[in-house]
């Protein structure tokens, strides 16, 4: 479980309580600038904050070293850039630094992440000649590669979805369930509503640095919906029982 | 390419065209005396050419050894060591001593044989200093503001530098003119030994920290939640780049190009692994400056030409070569 309370950065974020489980996906919903990267990057350890408690598993992570930290929580920022011409296999394989993984544990790692997120095509590729959805999916494999070694480690990805093709955001959700299934922490920032839905077990809410939901899917009600997104919500059920949102527009 | 296979054709390609370069000079030498160390051959051979080969030698290897090292920093395969500051400090450093200071460095021996070197090398760590300082903000460095004021303080230097070789006298201008295109004439035994420890100890440190130094290249956030101490190795860049180059610049004046060019070729053929790309630029860098010393002064011997003139010449074309792939293939430089 990933616990943490009172994170206040000024005009940013303000939040006394934070939780997600293991064996869960948690996912951070809100517009841009409400706040959903600055609360990521208080978990993942990037902003000091003297005030807050960030643990995992009970573990007080502020007391940790970068390299400890590093061992137990794996992290996608939205910024990612590399001008140098690593191969995709290489950039991948960076993931593996803070773990202390004997060869073979790391090459099964290695071969079921590629696989997983379909990139065996690309391993000798060299970075700086990606497009920008087999960047991402690259940069999404290495900070799985960098999962914990034992169960109870978080993986945060901020926007893993971005660029990808519909394919992929399935491809890449889909092993998003294995790592729940692994026992992981598992907290994402999305923007489409449907795959929060079909695919998160619960639910951070974020208006101008403030919480205003949180919990499971009831939460995401369309009233409540509109309110944080700026925009008319619709909410649907399909045939199969899913959630579809939609947004409404002038021209509808 | 692994650096077992790649050391012993690099070696051997150093000691041949060491070799080369220490049969060139104005006097021809009789191998049969070079051990018969009163006679006149010996002394050219073992007081003038060998330290000079060598120190040729241990810039080649530091400038490009700090220049890989200054990419690292900057996260930019086309950043120079001049960037931070050191070389325009170092240069500023060199020319008021020369222009303004030439009394102070006929006093004493001592001072002839160490003052140049001396000044040099504490204006270009100052000057490193300066940039730093202004470039520190409330937490760590920016690198875009680190390299801004890198620039603005190399023009600045470059103004006062200019403003000193217009008030300078004939003999103060041609030393320092000189300097500024750098030179391996005044090579003795203790700078080849004091190079020697730098590189050394500057390779072994970057080396050692070769895997996080690629982990740094994702970007400095990135490389912290990969558990690299981001302080720790963005001063370890700083502090080799600023060393090596101000030791080189302090004996051997300002040879361009070399620290920027050595990097791209090893990376064109090797990769950007720093495991191998420090210890790979830094022997084809030794190679590159003992061969550009010798084109030096077989060129237009008995007479010799400062070597920077011919690394730029090399060098300036050369990077609007990689300018011009960079910008075809990926769409940037």
């Amino acid at each position: 479980m990933l616990e943490a309370s009172n994170i206040q950065i000024p005009e940013r974020i303000s939040l006394a309580q934070f939780r997600a489980n293991a064996g869960q996906l948690h996912v951070i919903l809100g517009s841009n600038g409400s706040g959903k990267s600055s609360l990521l990057g208080a978990l993942a350890g990037l902003i000091e904050l003297p005030e807050a408690e960030v643990k995992l598993g009970g573990e007080d992570l502020q007391q940790l070293s970068a390299e400890s930290r590093a061992a137990r929580m794996a992290v996608l920022t939205q910024r990612q850039s590399l001008d140098f011409d690593f191969e995709v296999a290489d950039v991948i394989r960076m993931g593996l630094h803070p773990l202390q993984l004997d060869e073979s544990e790391a090459q099964a790692r290695f071969s079921q992440v590629v696989e997983a997120l379909d990139l065996a095509g690309l391993l000798t590729r060299r970075y700086p000649t990606l497009s920008r959805g087999e960047a991402q999916r690259t940069q999404i494999a290495r900070v799985l590669m960098q999962r914990r070694a034992k169960v109870g480690g978080a993986i945060l990805l901020d926007e893993p979805l971005t660029a990808l093709d519909l394919r992929h955001q399935h491809t890449v959700m889909q092993y998003a369930e294995q790592m729940k299934a692994e026992g992981h922490v598992l907290v994402m920032v999305l923007h489409d509503l449907d795959i929060a839905a079909q695919f998160g077990d619960s639910f951070t809410l974020l208006e101008h640095g403030a919480v205003v939901g949180s919990g499971d899917q009831s939460v995401l009600q369309p009233e409540l919906l509109s309110r944080v997104f700026e925009i008319e919500i619709e909410r649907k059920v399909d045939e199969e029982g899913r959630l579809q949102f939609r947004a409404v527009t002038i021209n509808d | 390419m692994s650096n077992q296979r790649f050391l012993a054709p690099a070696l051997l390609a150093l000691l041949l065209i060491s070799g080369v370069s220490l049969a060139i000079g104005p006097v021809a030498l009789n191998p049969a005396n070079l051990f018969e160390f009163s006679s006149a051959d010996a002394a050219v051979f073992w007081q003038l050419r060998l330290p000079r080969v060598a120190l040729a030698a241990l810039c080649g290897a530091l400038l490009a050894l700090t220049g890989a090292a200054t990419q690292t920093l900057f996260r930019n395969p086309l950043a120079d060591p001049s960037l931070i500051g050191v070389s325009a400090g170092a240069a500023l450093a060199t020319v008021s001593f020369v222009v303004l200071g030439a009394g102070v460095l006929a006093s004493t021996p001592l001072m002839a044989a160490v003052g140049l070197p001396l000044a040099s090398f504490t204006g270009g760590v100052l000057a490193t200093l300066l940039v730093l300082r202004m470039a520190s903000r409330y937490r760590g460095i920016s690198m875009t503001a680190l390299l801004l004021i890198g620039l603005a303080i190399n023009a600045i230097a470059g103004a006062v530098i200019g403003g000193l070789k217009y008030v300078a006298d004939e003999r103060a201008l041609r030393d320092a003119s000189f300097w500024l295109m750098g030179r391996f004439t005044d090579a003795n035994w203790w700078q080849v030994g004091l190079l020697a420890v730098v590189l050394l100890v500057t390779l072994v440190m970057l080396q050692q920290s070769a895997e996080k130094l690629n982990l740094w290249l994702l970007g400095a956030e990135q490389a912290q939640l990969l558990g690299v101490d981001i302080n720790a190795t963005r001063w370890l860049l700083i502090l080799c780049a600023s060393v090596g180059v101000g030791v080189v610049v302090a004996f051997a004046g300002l040879i361009g190009f070399v620290g920027l060019m050595v990097p791209h070729l090893v990376r064109i053929w090797g990769g950007p692994d720093n495991r191998r790309l420090l210890p790979q630029s830094a022997l084809v860098g030794a190679v590159l400056m003992v061969l550009a010393d010798a084109l030096s002064r077989y060129l237009i011997s008995p007479s010799e030409l400062p070597v920077g003139i011919l690394t730029a010449l090399a060098g300036g074309p050369f990077f609007l070569l990689i300018i011009h792939l960079r910008y075809t293939e990926t769409g940037h430089a």
